[in-house]
């Protein structure tokens, strides 16, 4: 078995700009950010690949230990289920889409992805009722600390 | 018509198409019963009455029309008419509460230049059952760093800046934090000094999809952000 992670969307919205991935929760009202290897990685996700697919990704686009490659994807996964990102579904091998799992471009720098969380924009993600009402509802402000 | 030019506090409103809550909106600020306001409409490219409406309800009121070109624009366009030593804002759809602006002043006296307080929301009363159905029960009133929840001296925007025009929403996650990076000293309160009125045609549901403008705004905030503080280690 393989692990596919799906979006939390329509509350999850991102965008990459300028190399880095935006990430905003109007569920939460927390966004994030993540640059190099950590926007590779979430742009793979957007792509539907699986975590076998993206490990086999990663050894092949980046220099480095590829069990220390392995570690850092995983925690990366891991704290996109933490923060109600991303869900991962178990799909058989045989079921994944059929994506090529190796790059042919010359190898780069690994470092380690990282995802940056900020809260100090939740009163204007809860204020501004940028959600779709039909998909979402309201947002949820109940762990907001204003008001 | 004789325009008061010691005005204390300027309200800037941007316009488009509320011909029929502008003078609600208006006259929830005469309301709060201070003489010395000057009253900056920014009409954004209205095609409906708003302006003349606008005009009719109070020689303080001042109208500026200019084509359509977003909130941030609009606002900044008011701003740069305004004389008062305050600022503040009110969105044409909206309405201040009773003595919103006594409490937001009263919040300053101790020195701080900026106070937000909080809004409620409600359903404009025009909507259909159908509409209200669908849009269900209005979030409970928060304090939040609204343009309408906000009195903050002129000397103090003016560090901040004017808003960023490249930004079709959001723009207000790019100024808090060039806010925060020009140190404005801010007060929060919990009292509701606005009622936000929802319509349907609210400018953030009307562009609704259009999420890639709010990303590109809380990019700006981030960049912003970078140059006055450090980065978080990780998740919350």
């Amino acid at each position: 078995m393989d692990t596919l992670f799906v979006i939390n969307a329509p509350s999850v919205v991102s965008e990459v700009i300028d190399g880095e991935v935006i990430i905003m929760n109007v569920k939460s009202g927390n966004y994030y950010s993540s640059a190099e290897v950590g926007a590779a990685v979430w742009s793979w996700i957007e792509q539907g690949r699986t975590k076998g697919q993206m490990r086999g990704l990663a050894a092949s686009r980046y220099q480095g230990d590829d069990r220390f490659i392995s570690e850092s994807l995983e925690a990366f996964f891991e704290s996109l289920l933490r923060e109600e990102l991303v869900r991962a579904v178990s799909v058989s091998e045989a079921g994944a889409a059929d994506q090529a799992a190796v790059e042919n471009s010359a190898p780069v720098a690994f470092t380690v992805p990282k995802l940056c969380a900020y809260t100090d924009m939740q009163d204007l993600l809860f204020l501004d009722p940028i959600h779709d009402v039909d998909a979402i509802g309201w947002p949820e402000a109940k762990d907001a600390k204003l008001g | 018509m004789t325009k008061d030019d010691s005005a204390d506090i300027s309200i800037v409103m941007p316009c488009f198409n509320y011909a029929s809550y502008i003078a609600e909106a208006i006259g929830s600020i005469f309301a709060q019963g201070f003489g010395k306001v000057q009253v900056v409409v920014v009409d954004d490219g209205s095609t409906d009455a708003s302006a003349e409406i606008a005009l009719s309800l109070d020689p303080r009121v001042e109208c500026i029309r200019q084509a359509n070109a977003g909130q941030a624009a609009a606002r900044n366009a008011g701003i740069l008419r305004a004389r008062g030593k305050y600022l503040a804002f009110l969105d044409a759809d909206d309405v201040w509460t009773p003595g919103s602006l006594a409490a937001r002043l009263d919040a300053l006296r101790d020195g701080r230049e900026c106070v937000y307080g909080a809004s409620e929301a409600f359903l404009s009363p025009e909507l259909t059952d159908a509409e209200r159905q669908r849009l269900g029960a209005v979030p409970p009133p928060m304090t939040g760093r609204l343009p309408g929840t906000m009195l903050i001296a002129r000397e103090a925007f003016d560090r901040a800046g004017l808003f960023d025009t490249s930004l079709k929403l959001g723009e207000m996650f790019d100024w808090v934090a060039r806010a925060d990076k020009a140190q404005i000293t801010v007060a929060m309160m919990d009292r509701i000094v606005l009622r936000r009125r929802i319509h349907g045609g609210n400018t953030s549901i009307r562009l609704k999809g259009d999420n890639k403008e709010y990303l590109k705004a809380l990019k700006s905030s981030l960049r912003h952000r970078r140059e006055a503080l450090p980065e978080p280690d990780g998740a919350p």
